[in-house]
C-alpha cells in the first residue's frame, strides 16, 4: 500500500506538485492522467525517490520511503518508461536479469525467472540472446516490462510505457499487460495521457492538473461526474462510449473461447448498423440471445 | 558498383600517367649527384612497352564487359607489375656513362609510385583483393631480402645505416606509443571530470587545447628550457634522463599532444550516452559505481577508443620532430637526409612512419569495430522505437 500525503515539489517558480494526497491499495492499478506538465511523472518518480519532493510524505507499507535504503527501495520497485532504456550492450536475458543479479540471486533462479517472464509477456525464448537493437519497438517494450517485473517487486511504476509503440502493437501489449496484472496483482502506478489506455487498465483513475489531483475514482464512477468540467475536458463527453471498451462481450453473455476478445464498443457498433437496433448473439451453449441498446445501458449501470 | 568505377578509373589514370609521362626513377652516379630521369620507354624493351598499353586497354574493356575474365586472368598479372618494375629499376644502367657500381644508384621516381598505387587501386575491388595486395607487398619484401634490389638508392642507404635504422625505428615506436599510452589514463580522467563537474569543464578543455594550438616545434623548444634548468639544479634528474634534450622533452610534448583527442572523445562518449538508459540504471537500483562501471563507461568505450586511435596515429607522425631535440626516431634519419640533400635517406625515414601510422590506425579500427559489435552500441534508440 502506498500513501502519499501533502506532497509538493517546486522547480523554481513552477509548482510541479501542489499538495497531493493519494492512497493506493495493495494490488490496485492506479492510472495518473492529465495534460503534460500536470505533475504526473513527478509524482511517479517521487515514489522511488528519483525525485526528492520539497515537502510531504510518501509511505510504503506504513513506512516512510526515506527510511529505506535508497538502492534497496528502487530494487524492490519495478520501473518501466516510454523509451524503455534497455541496456544496448546486454542481451535480452541480461537486461531482464539486472535486478535479480543486483540482489544476488542464484544463477538457476535467475534463468527460471527469465524464462517465466518471457513466457508471461509472450516473448519467444529464442530471444534470450538477442541484443536490444535486434528487437522491434513492441518487443523492446515487453522486455522492459519483464525487466521491471524481474525481482517480483510488489510495486510497479510505469511512465507511459506503451506510448511510443504503434497503435496495433499497443493494444496487444495493453491487453497482455492487463492479463498479467490480473494474474500477478501488483500495486501499479501507471502514467499516461491516453484516456482509452487508462480506462482499459485502471482499477482507479487519478485526474491531475497543475500539480493537484482533481478526481480519484473508479472508471465507472466518473460516468456519474460527467457534468463536472474537468471530467468533460479530460475524459471527453463521449466517456461512456470509451467505457464500453473496458468490457468484453463474455461479461454479458458467456462466450466460447475464440470470440471472447470482442469488446462491448464493437457490440455497440453492430447495434448501430442493425436496422431494428437489435442483434442476435450466440452464447456458449449455442442458444441465441437478443441484445439491444437497453441491455448495454443496463450492463453499465450494474457495474457502478 | 559506383565505388568500383571510381577506384578503378583513378587506378587506370595513374597507370597511364606512369606509362607515358612520369619518370620511373633517376640514375645517380653517387649519393648526392643530380640524377638522370628515365621513363617507361627507356626502361622497357619497345615490344613490352606496347604490350603494356594493350594490356591497359584490355583491362578497360574487360572491366566493362567481362568482369569475370578480368578477375581470373589480368588481375593476377597486375599483382606482379610493381615488383617487375622494381627489378627493372634496380638493374637499369644508362648507356654511355661510366659508372662506379659501389656509389651509383637508382632513386625511385614518381612513375613507380603511380604504378604502385594504381595497381593497388585496380585490384581493390576484385576477388581475393587482400591476397593480391599481399602478393605485391610480400614479393617486394622477398626481393629486398635476397638482395635483388641492391642497386636501388633506398636499399643502399639502408645498408649503410642498417644498425642505426633498427635502433631509431625502435625508439620511434617506443616514444610514440609510450607517450600516447601514458596519456590514456589522465585523458579519460579529464574527460570524465568535464562531464562530472561542468564548472571545471572550461578549464580542462582550455588546458588540453593550449597544446594543440601551440606549434609542436615551439612547444619542444619551450620544454627544453625548464627541463635544462631542472637538470642543472637537481643533477640526479639528469642521471635519470630528464634533461633539456633527448627523450624527456619529446616524451612530454607528445604526451601533452595526446591528451586532447582522448579527453574530448571521452567527454563526448560519456555525454552522448542515451539518457533513458542511464535513467533506467538509476531506477533499477544500481549504485553510482555500478552505473558507471557496468553501463556508462562501457557504452562510452567506442568513442574513447576513437580518441586513443587518433592520439596514437597523430603521435607516430609527430614523433618525427623528436629528431630535432635529440629524442631520436625516424626524424633523426629524415633531418640527416635533408641536411645532406640525400633524398633517398629522407624517404627511408618517411616510409616506415607512413606504414606504422597506417597499421596502427588499421589495428585500432579493428579494435573499435569489435568493441562496437560486442557492446551493440550501433543500436539506434530512434530506430528501435517505431
Amino acid at each position: 500500500m502506498i500513501r502519499i500525503k501533502q506532497l509538493t515539489k517546486n522547480y523554481g517558480e513552477f509548482e510541479a506538485l501542489n499538495g497531493v494526497d493519494l492512497e493506493i491499495n495493495e494490488g490496485e492499478c492506479v492510472v495518473l492522467i492529465g495534460p503534460s506538465g500536470c505533475g504526473k511523472t513527478t509524482l511517479l518518480k517521487s515514489i522511488n525517490r528519483m525525485i526528492e519532493p520539497n515537502s510531504g510524505e510518501i509511505e510504503i507499507d506504513d513506512q516512510n520511503v526515506n527510511s529505506y535504503n535508497l538502492e534497496e527501495l528502487r530494487r524492490n520497485i519495478g520501473y518501466c518508461i516510454q523509451n524503455v532504456g534497455l541496456f544496448p550492450h546486454y542481451s535480452v536475458r541480461d537486461n531482464i536479469a539486472v535486478v535479480p543479479k543486483l540482489l544476488k540471486w542464484a544463477k538457476k533462479d535467475i534463468d527460471d525467472r527469465v524464462d517465466y517472464l518471457m513466457d508471461l509477456t509472450g516473448l519467444p525464448r529464442s530471444y534470450r540472446d538477442k541484443k536490444p537493437y535486434e528487437l522491434s519497438g513492441g518487443e523492446s517494450q515487453r522486455v522492459g516490462v519483464c525487466r521491471a517485473l524481474a525481482a517480483d517487486p510488489k510495486i510497479l511504476l510505469m511512465d507511459e510505457p506503451f506510448g511510443a509503440v504503434d497503435p496495433m502493437t499497443r493494444i496487444k501489449i495493453q491487453l497482455a499487460f492487463r492479463n498479467i496484472q490480473k494474474e500477478l496483482k501488483k500495486t501499479v502506478v501507471f502514467v499516461t495521457h491516453d484516456v482509452e489506455e487508462a480506462i482499459l487498465l485502471a482499477d482507479r483513475i487519478a485526474i491531475m492538473q497543475h500539480g493537484k489531483i482533481l478526481g480519484y475514482d473508479t472508471p465507472e464512477a466518473f460516468r456519474h461526474a460527467m457534468e463536472e468540467d474537468f471530467v468533460q475536458s479530460f475524459l471527453g463527453p463521449d466517456y461512456p462510449l470509451k467505457l464500453l471498451k473496458r468490457h468484453r462481450l463474455d461479461e454479458m453473455i458467456p462466450q466460447e473461447e475464440e470470440s471472447s476478445q470482442v469488446t462491448l464498443n464493437e457490440i455497440l457498433a453492430r447495434l448501430l448498423q442493425s436496422p431494428q437496433g437489435v442483434i442476435t448473439i450466440q452464447d456458449a451453449d449455442g442458444k441465441d440471445k437478443q441484445l439491444g441498446f437497453a441491455d448495454l445501458s443496463r450492463f453499465l449501470r450494474e457495474r457502478d | 558498383m559506383k565505388k568500383v568505377r571510381i577506384s578503378f578509373s583513378i587506378g587506370i589514370f595513374l597507370l597511364l600517367c606512369a606509362w607515358f609521362f612520369l619518370p620511373w626513377g633517376e640514375f645517380k652516379i653517387n649519393r648526392v649527384a643530380r640524377g638522370v630521369p628515365f621513363f617507361a620507354f627507356d626502361l622497357l624493351p619497345p615490344l613490352l612497352w606496347v604490350v603494356g598499353i594493350i594490356i591497359i586497354i584490355l583491362v578497360i574493356l574487360l572491366v566493362r564487359h567481362r568482369m569475370r575474365w578480368f578477375d581470373i586472368f589480368i588481375s593476377w598479372i597486375i599483382c606482379f607489375v610493381p615488383i617487375g618494375a622494381l627489378l627493372l629499376l634496380s638493374t637499369y644502367r644508362p648507356t654511355g656513362i661510366v659508372v662506379d657500381s659501389t656509389t651509383a644508384r637508382t632513386s625511385i621516381g614518381a612513375g613507380f609510385y603511380f604504378l604502385f598505387v594504381g595497381s593497388m587501386l585496380i585490384l581493390n575491388q576484385t576477388k581475393h583483393a587482400g591476397l593480391k595486395r599481399m602478393i605485391i607487398l610480400v614479393s617486394i619484401a622477398i626481393a629486398i631480402s635476397t638482395g635483388a634490389l641492391n642497386e636501388l638508392g633506398l636499399v643502399k642507404e639502408y645498408q649503410n645505416i642498417s644498425g642505426v635504422f633498427a635502433v631509431e625505428l625502435q625508439r620511434h615506436i617506443i616514444l610514440s606509443l609510450s607517450s600516447a599510452l601514458a596519456a590514456i589514463f589522465p585523458g579519460v580522467l579529464m574527460g570524465y571530470a568535464g562531464v562530472r563537474y561542468p564548472k571545471i569543464k572550461e578549464w580542462v578543455f582550455g588546458f588540453v587545447h593550449i597544446f594543440q594550438v601551440a606549434p609542436t616545434l615551439s612547444l619542444l623548444a619551450l620544454m627544453m628550457l625548464p627541463l635544462a634548468t631542472l637538470a642543472k639544479t637537481f643533477p640526479f634528474l639528469a642521471e635519470l634522463g630528464i634533461k633539456g634534450i633527448g627523450f624527456a622533452p619529446a616524451f612530454i610534448v607528445l604526451f601533452l599532444y595526446s591528451l586532447l583527442p582522448i579527453t574530448v572523445n571521452t567527454y563526448a562518449g560519456l555525454l552522448q550516452t542515451d539518457a533513458a538508459v542511464l535513467e533506467s540504471a538509476l531506477a533499477l537500483g544500481m549504485t553510482k559505481r555500478q552505473r558507471f562501471r557496468k553501463i556508462w563507461f562501457p557504452l562510452s568505450l567506442p568513442s574513447i577508443f576513437a580518441g586513443i586511435r587518433t592520439a596514437m596515429t597523430q603521435n607516430i607522425g609527430n614523433t618525427i620532430l623528436a629528431g630535432l631535440v635529440g629524442g631520436g626516431g625516424m626524424g633523426a634519419l629524415i633531418f640527416l637526409g635533408l641536411s645532406q640533400s640525400a633524398l633517398d635517406l629522407v624517404l627511408l625515414g618517411t616510409i616506415p612512419v607512413v606504414v606504422m601510422a597506417l597499421s596502427v590506425d588499421a589495428f585500432f579500427a579493428w579494435v573499435e569495430s569489435t568493441t562496437v559489435k560486442k557492446l551493440g552500441v550501433d543500436y539506434d534508440p530512434y530506430q528501435a522505437v517505431n
